[in-house]
């Protein structure tokens, strides 16, 4: 595919120190005061996640994936524990620090693909660029980039909704790699899609992974699954190493 | 339709903010016309208390001058009205009445009433009867001074006198003369003009004899008279009007000497005023702009609603779709919403209607006359529900038709507006509309505020500040020519001799008061051509005490007694019409057409706004007032430092050493009558602000609205964003952004159509262009400003979306 050759933007400069995770969690917690007790969502959750991992988060509906990825992502800031990333402790940032470090370094790709409406194909790609501050004339070649590396050149100027949902998800993973995040999380981005498209999307991850990106989905679908080199499972809350079930 | 009507009470208790916000909101823009409708109703539409008033007529009569422009002039002559009252074809009956003010009681217990001087049909053509005792008849109105009678007005009886009902029978003091109370009219009945509100009515004949007016006031050509008369049975107003036309041409014609140029109309008489704009030009040009101006606010408060119900709308999109599955047609669902509009405009009309009647209330401080009534009646509330139900079916048919177009059933599986885009244009539309209206509302005010501060700094032509105003007549008292003559020299003395005064003089026309008298003159130099001129009758020391300038030649004086050769000053309006590019010094002109004496010209003054203060001054003509003996005069007294009303004492004590009997008329300074000529200006300036300020306060809410809709529609976008590494800063941008992108239209389609309004306007402004660039900078800036901070505050909150929205989704 041609984005292997691409001359994709370098990635912020990170402090990673050799052999050392790229994500680090520590006994994390997050829970809700519910009535006079307290339910929690994640139980002590311990994980690593190396540079260049592509991790799958599995679970049944209500295990806590999606808040897990959501803590990751440095969205949620109310759990408890530590949390390292890339050397960074994350536990110890005030909640605006946290969430510039996760503008800089993550990336997102959403099960509904996200797309703004009102913009083309091309100036989605354009918008997390343009919150990074990247100048104008440097974010059009890399939009040009993008557009040219993931076959997506003539439907530049569509809209989303002239788009069809495999389509729109090869935008949605374009635009969350277009300032090459260190870590590109996704929420069951096939979970709108056919098996034929989903495969398709799965293909596009490997080679991003390939390519160097570390990589955490949340899925339902095995078969996504073992797309990734690694799998971790959540239930009711406690996380377990391997396959579910 | 009553289900509909029940289900969609239901539906707005379940959404009372909504309820209350829309009802509210429109009862605000409709209050602002229930203040106008009180207005316009009840100067043009509110019934005289008087018998069938729809047949009751005004006869006008109207001049054309020297240059063929035809003039409203409005009085009739005492030989005119048996000639019309002659047509009994036409009219049942034909009456009028002059207007004067006479002193009532001696002494120190003399004050000042209105009265009407009536001829012998007034009460039976008006159709009233006297509360008690009687009202004047035919048989009060014979010999000149035979019949000293007097019937008081309700609020005079009750008032002075107690209510007494044994008053009836017994005399009082009018002018220094016993007259002999025949009854009491009845409360509602306050004559039949919007000011000069009689308090007496008595016998015409007994103007001369009260000194009230002149020996020629019963003679042909006399001009003193307001026409009333009652249709005969089955004539159409039409008809009685063309009757009049002829027999108006017919008097021209057989009296030339005194009817020249005359004319004869009709107009309805049932209201204090005429609804004929060619009767009242002014008057209906102001509330004309208001009326429009009032219902552009109700548009832009609608405008909200409509909004309000968009949104709402979108909200309930899902239960629409059920609906549609269920079986329900789109004329079905387009009733239902209807029937929501159709409730929330009846609670906006009752909201209205308390609303606008505090605003009527709040109308006479403006300085409208008392006589008028501004309680809104059954015509204003009823014109009020009409509006509001016609601006609830079309502001609401509009929103249902847009919600209820396109495939419905879309909705129902993810409850997203299918035809989102297309509704956030039209709401977009409508708050580009709201802000043009506010545009050209605040423009509009803008305009008029500084038409009314140049008119407060304009150049009148003399210099009302410090000048005390005070009203006599010596022809209350009986004075004659030399008698008063006499009586006003020493009043004068007296008065120049008080200190802190600077100057006084006396003369007949207080400027800008809406008095006025005129009179044509022949020009000897010009073969005798005719000029029809204003006229002032003036003592000495006029031009010191009024503060005007002199031009050319002597002001009038001591030497212009009566026997010496007659003298005048003209104008520079006068010198330019009468004799273009020649000295007016040492012209003679032939006084009152060619009966009159011939006077010299022997000076000059500037012009000066006497009539109308934004109108081009007009010829005026000043004699002196030994030489045209006039008993009703104004005293002005400039003083030299401090308020005028200061020495009002001291002038009433010299008052009252001269003749302790002789009553003070009305007591005003000449900035305060100026003020008053102001009073159209102000009045629009001042509505025209509120309805600005309301209407703009309405925009940005409408607008914070909208941007607040928007954003909640847009949550999980903001989330995304916010996702996709946007900072707060970056989302409040870009909403403020899209706020103002609307502002910013609604700004520049403003401009365009208060220029459009401005032009209309331009009749109504003094001193300041209807294209006034500051005004239109200056109502930009302040709407971008208040656009800026109503799309600020939801965007804050836009700012302020967890981005966790954007994966709870999922």
């Amino acid at each position: 595919m041609p984005f292997f050759t691409s001359s994709a933007p370098a990635p912020a400069a990170l402090d990673l120190a050799p052999g050392a995770p790229l994500l680090s969690l520590r006994d994390v917690e997050k829970s809700y005061p519910v009535g006079g007790s307290t339910h929690y969502v994640l139980r002590r959750i311990s994980l690593d996640v190396k540079a260049g991992d592509f991790l799958t988060i599995m679970g049944p509906s209500g295990a806590g994936k999606s808040t897990l990825l959501a803590i990751l992502g440095l969205l949620d800031h109310d759990w408890r524990g530590g949390f390292t990333f890339a050397g960074q402790p994350i536990h110890a940032l005030p909640p605006k620090a946290r969430t510039s470090f996760g503008r800089r370094h993550v990336g997102f790709v959403f099960q509904q693909y996200h797309l703004l409406d009102d913009l083309t194909v091309a100036e989605n790609l354009d918008v997390p660029l343009e919150y990074r501050g990247v100048p104008k004339s440097e974010r059009q070649a890399l939009v040009a980039d993008a557009l040219d590396r993931f076959g997506i050149v003539g439907k530049k100027d569509l809209f989303p909704r002239q788009l069809s949902g495999g389509q729109q998800q090869l935008v949605g993973i374009a635009r969350a790699v277009i300032a090459r995040p260190a870590l590109l999380l996704a929420d069951e981005p096939t979970g709108n899609l056919h098996s034929g498209q989903a495969r398709e999307i799965m293909g596009l991850f490997q080679e991003l992974n390939r390519q160097g990106t570390t990589i955490v989905q949340v899925t339902h679908s095995e078969e996504n699954a073992r797309a990734g080199s690694r799998i971790v499972t959540l239930k009711d809350g406690w996380m377990t190493e391997g396959a579910e079930g | 339709m009553l289900g509909d009507l029940r289900l969609a009470a239901r539906r707005l208790l379940r959404a009372p903010g909504f309820a209350a916000a829309a009802a509210l909101t429109l009862a605000l823009g409709l209050g602002a016309n229930t203040t106008m409708f009180s207005l316009v109703s009840a100067v043009f539409l509110r019934p005289l208390p008087v018998q069938e008033p729809d047949r009751l007529l005004r006869v006008v009569t109207t001049w054309r001058d020297g240059d063929g422009r035809s003039i409203n002039s409005g009085a009739l002559g005492w030989d005119d009205v048996p000639a019309l009252a002659a047509r009994r074809d036409v009219f049942a009956g034909v009456a009028a009445f002059g207007n004067a003010k006479l002193a009532m009681g001696e002494g120190e217990h003399a004050r000042t009433v209105h009265a009407a001087l009536v001829t012998g049909q007034y009460f039976g053509v008006l159709g009233v009867r006297a509360a008690i005792g009687r009202a004047i008849g035919a048989g009060d109105v014979g010999a000149p001074g035979a019949s000293p009678v007097v019937v008081l007005s309700h609020a005079l009886w009750a008032g002075r006198f107690g209510g007494d009902s044994s008053l009836v029978g017994r005399a009082v003091s009018l002018n220094g003369k016993p007259h002999t109370v025949v009854g009491v009219a009845p409360p509602t009945f306050r004559g039949t003009e919007i000011e000069n509100v009689p308090e007496v009515w008595l016998p015409a004949t007994q103007g001369g004899a009260l000194g009230v007016v002149g020996p020629r006031a019963y003679q042909r050509g006399s001009r003193w008279l307001h026409g009333l008369a009652r249709l005969a049975p089955g004539v159409a107003r039409a008809e009685a009007g063309a009757a009049a036309a002829r027999l108006g041409g017919d008097v021209a014609r057989d009296y030339p000497d005194s009817h020249r140029g005359w004319g004869v109309r009709v107009v309805a008489g049932g209201t204090l005023l005429a609804a004929d704009p060619s009767e009242h030009g002014p008057v209906f040009a102001v509330f004309g702009a208001l009326t429009a101006l009032a219902l552009l606010v109700l548009a832009v408060t609608a405008a909200n609603v409509a909004n309000l119900q968009l949104a709402r709308a979108a909200s309930r999109r899902r239960e629409l779709s059920l609906r549609v599955a269920l079986g329900a047609g789109r004329a079905r669902l387009v009733r239902e919403v209807v029937a929501e509009s159709a409730l929330l405009a009846g609670a906006a009309a009752l909201v209205a209607a308390v609303l606008g009647a505090a605003g009527a209330s709040l109308l006479p401080r403006l300085g409208l006359p008392p006589m008028l009534d501004l309680a809104p009646d059954r015509r204003v509330l009823g014109a009020t529900a009409a509006l509001a139900l016609g601006t609830g079916l079309l502001f609401g048919l509009v929103p249902a038709l847009w919600v209820t177009r396109g495939s419905l059933t879309a909705g129902i599986k993810d409850g997203t507006a299918g035809a989102g885009r297309s509704r956030s244009r039209l709401r977009g539309a409508l708050v580009v509309g709201q802000m043009a209206v506010s545009m050209v509302l605040l423009v509009s005010a803008g305009l008029l505020l500084r038409t009314v501060s140049a008119l407060r700094d304009a150049d009148v032509g003399y210099e009302p500040h410090g000048v005390l105003s005070v009203a006599l007549d010596a022809g209350t008292r009986g004075y004659d020519a030399t008698r008063g003559l006499a009586l006003y020299e020493q009043l004068l003395a007296r008065v120049r001799a008080l200190p802190n005064v600077r100057a006084a003089t006396l003369h007949a026309i207080v400027p800008l008061s809406g008095n006025g008298m005129s009179q044509e003159v022949r020009l000897p130099a010009r073969g005798g051509a005719v000029q029809r001129t204003q006229y002032d009758v003036v003592a000495d020391g006029f031009v010191e005490a009024l503060g005007m300038r002199a031009a050319d030649g002597r002001m009038l004086g001591a030497q212009d007694r009566p026997g010496a050769p007659r003298a005048v000053v003209v104008n520079e309006a006068f010198a330019r019409r009468a004799w273009p590019g020649q000295r007016a010094v040492g012209q003679r002109v032939r006084l009152e057409g060619e009966r009159g004496d011939e006077a010299t010209v022997v000076g000059v003054v500037r012009d000066a706004r006497v009539g109308d203060i934004t109108g081009r001054p007009e010829p005026t003509m000043l004699l002196p007032l030994a030489q045209e003996w006039t008993s009703g005069m104004t005293l002005e007294v400039r003083v030299a430092a401090g308020a005028p009303h200061a020495v009002l004492g001291a002038v009433r004590r010299e008052l009252r050493a001269l003749d302790p009997d002789l009553p003070t008329g009305e007591v005003r300074t000449l900035e305060e009558v100026r003020t008053q000529a102001m009073f159209p200006a102000r009045l629009m300036a001042t509505l025209m602000t509120a309805f600005g300020a309301l209407a703009l306060a309405v925009a940005a809410v409408g607008l914070a609205g909208v941007v607040a809709f928007a954003v909640a529609q847009r949550t999980r976008e903001m989330g995304v964003r916010l996702a996709l590494g946007a900072a707060g800063a970056d989302v409040e941008r870009m909403v403020v952004g899209e706020g103002m992108r609307l502002a910013v239209l609604g700004v520049g389609v403003g401009l365009a159509a208060a220029a459009g309004v401005a032009r209309l306007l331009s009749a109504q402004l003094y001193g300041v262009g209807a294209g006034d660039p500051a005004t239109y900078l200056l109502v930009a800036a302040a709407l971008s400003a208040v656009a800026l901070l109503a799309a600020w505050l939801p965007a804050r909150r836009a700012s302020r979306v967890d981005p966790l929205v954007a994966l709870r989704a999922e």
